[in-house]
């Protein structure tokens, strides 16, 4: 079977897994009751009380951009590479608990095509769920609060107009990618040496809190570059004024390196591996 | 082209220590309806994940159809169709959705295809219903399904019966034998139920701790074995005791009142008279038509695997 027949094939298996599921439903269990939070709860006066100490705005900061925006946190470092991971992780490793890796690989398929295929579907999973959560948070913000410029927090308030706003956001959210994209070859990685759909998840996430912790003591400071969870805030300085482009250069190939290496060691696992599941 | 359907020089699978199969060389022509029989651990599984590629060997190659496993693995498994083991499925999808994709791996299959390989199965009725839902049985009949889809011209069968009701054991041995008889495909079938093979093969290989022990036609292997005889006496202890004295032990057994041996014809009258001469009633002498499962059993006995 040709490379794109192994795509569409392994595209269509995710699609009818229960599980791929549970990513958009997670994150739209936290975009609408942030929604509803800032709409109806005492947390969107709070928001404009504090905007309006510091700046001097006409109008309610709250707004379809805002609401994409704001949810990028928790889900960029918890929420997303949870969900990504999941279905990632499961990609050899749950085929190989359940048998039916075996059953793929007595037939006359190229081990490294597959691997490439399910590779390519977990990366465009990880791709594809952070462009709902930017989609869905943009419209379920609009619906609630109609369209307006982005204020953004962290490392002090910074206004964009509607249009600059969007194209931030979208950078953000490409950069948020990047990350996820890094974070879903490692789970897949992982899942290339397990033989447990569950046990490339926990992994990950044990990966990302050492690197984290560790990247966090000083006397290891010289090691933090190397850690691809350094790169997890990377979306931030999609909001900086002015924009560092070294900086962000510099994140987004070291999250390539991170990619490149996990997906080229996978690889070299896969294509020797003994099928004994 | 190459008159043999699987052919093996040498092949060796080590797992640290432990050899799992020592230099096996085995010969399966085309056309053949082949059974590959071992105890438990005697290398059969792993000999035949080798021939499908699933484990590399240590030592020596595997070719099929002509082409070397290692080296050309998507040419020898082209025309192969697999039963490995304990049959495994997406439970997620209907059993028609699963010989489509599993099927489609391995050539362009139509839908009128895959009808036909479940109706051939017995499964028909339950294509379209979630494989979730399927008994251990309907699960062997829908790896059967798979296998056999996309009109293998060898099909590698591990345990086909494993599960299955004895009705179900009996589909299968007739679907096996229609394979081989109708449709002209080589059967390499693994199985511990010596009846079946004996039934439904035409050649077979015995092994034992990863070494081939014995290999040809079941006739002629069955044939190579001296007749057996039965001796129904009134002590059988004593009846072994004075036999022991006169045959090899690997030629006797005792099961009741009877004392089984292997012996030519012309010994039967001898035997008898030393039975009577130590004072041992004899009130039956009969001869047994040898099966597959003596045979069998003799190889064990000899290589150590049976007591």
């Amino acid at each position: 079977m040709s490379f794109a027949g192994l795509v569409r094939m392994e595209a269509w298996k995710m699609m009818r897994r229960g599980r791929s599921y549970i990513g958009p439903a997670g994150l739209l269990a936290i975009v609408l009751p942030t929604a509803i939070g800032l709409r109806y709860g005492p947390m969107g006066s709070e928001v404009e009380r504090y905007v309006g100490s510091s700046v001097t705005m006409i109008g309610s900061p709250l707004n379809a951009l805002f609401i994409a925006r704001v949810v990028l946190p928790p889900t960029v470092f918890l929420f997303l590479p949870l969900f990504v991971s999941i279905v990632a992780g499961d990609q050899i490793s749950g085929e190989a608990a359940d048998g039916t890796l075996r059953s793929l690989l007595s037939r006359p398929v190229h081990r490294l095509r597959l691997l490439g295929a399910k590779y390519l579907v977990s990366v465009l999973y990880a791709v594809g769920l952070t462009v709902f959560l930017g989609v869905s948070a943009f419209a379920v913000g609009y619906a609630f609060f109609g369209i307006g410029g982005l204020i953004s927090f962290g490392g002090g308030i910074a206004y964009f107009g509607v249009a600059e706003g969007m194209e931030r956001l979208a950078l953000g959210y490409a950069l948020a990618g990047a990350y996820q994209i890094c974070v879903c070859s490692v789970a897949f990685l992982l899942s290339v040496f397990m033989h447990s759909s569950l046990a490339p998840v926990g992994v990950t996430f044990a990966l990302m809190l050492v690197m984290g912790a560790v990247g966090e003591i000083p006397y290891f400071e010289r090691l933090k570059p190397f850690f691809f969870t350094t790169y997890g805030d990377l979306f931030l300085q999609a909001f900086r004024v002015p924009l560092d482009p070294e900086r962000l250069l510099r994140g987004v190939a070291a999250l390539a390196a991170w990619t490149g290496a996990a997906f080229g060691l996978a690889s070299i696992v896969f294509s020797r591996k003994d099928i004994l599941s | 082209m190459d008159s043999l359907c699987i052919r093996t020089r040498g092949l060796a699978k080590r797992f640290g220590v432990r050899t799992a199969v020592d230099g096996l060389d085995l010969e399966v022509g085309r056309g053949q309806t082949f059974g590959f029989l071992g105890p438990n651990g005697s290398g059969k599984s792993t000999t035949i994940r080798m021939l499908l590629g699933l484990i590399g060997p240590t030592a020596g190659e595997a070719f099929i159809l002509g082409h070397c496993v290692r080296r050309e693995r998507l040419q020898a498994l082209a025309r192969v169709g697999a039963l490995v083991e304990t049959p495994a499925f997406y439970q997620f999808l209907t059993a028609r959705e699963n010989v489509r994709l599993f099927g489609r791996l391995s050539a362009e299959i139509t839908e009128e295809q895959i009808v036909s390989a479940l109706r051939a199965v017995g499964l028909e009725e339950r294509m379209d219903d979630r494989v979730r839902t399927f008994s251990h049985g309907m699960k062997q009949r829908l790896g059967l399904a798979c296998a056999l889809v996309a009109d293998p011209e060898l099909v590698i069968l591990d345990e086909p019966t494993n599960g299955l009701d004895p009705e179900g054991v009996k589909e299968v041995r007739d679907l096996i034998r229609s394979l081989a008889e109708s449709r002209g495909m080589t059967v390499f079938l693994s199985s511990h139920l010596l009846h079946e093979v004996e039934q439904v093969c035409t050649h077979v290989a015995v092994i034992s701790r990863g070494r081939l022990q014995a290999a040809g036609p079941v006739s002629e292997l069955v044939r190579s074995r001296r007749p057996g005889v039965e001796f129904e006496v009134d002590r059988p202890d004593a009846a072994l005791e004075v036999f022991r004295r006169l045959l090899r032990p690997d030629s006797l057994s005792v099961e009741g009142r009877r004392v089984r041996v292997s012996v030519d014809e012309s010994e039967i009258p001898g035997l008898n008279r030393a039975l009577v001469n130590s004072r041992i009633n004899v009130s039956a002498i009969e001869r047994r038509r040898q099966t597959l499962e003596d045979f069998y059993l003799d190889v064990m006995h000899r290589e150590g695997a049976v007591h």
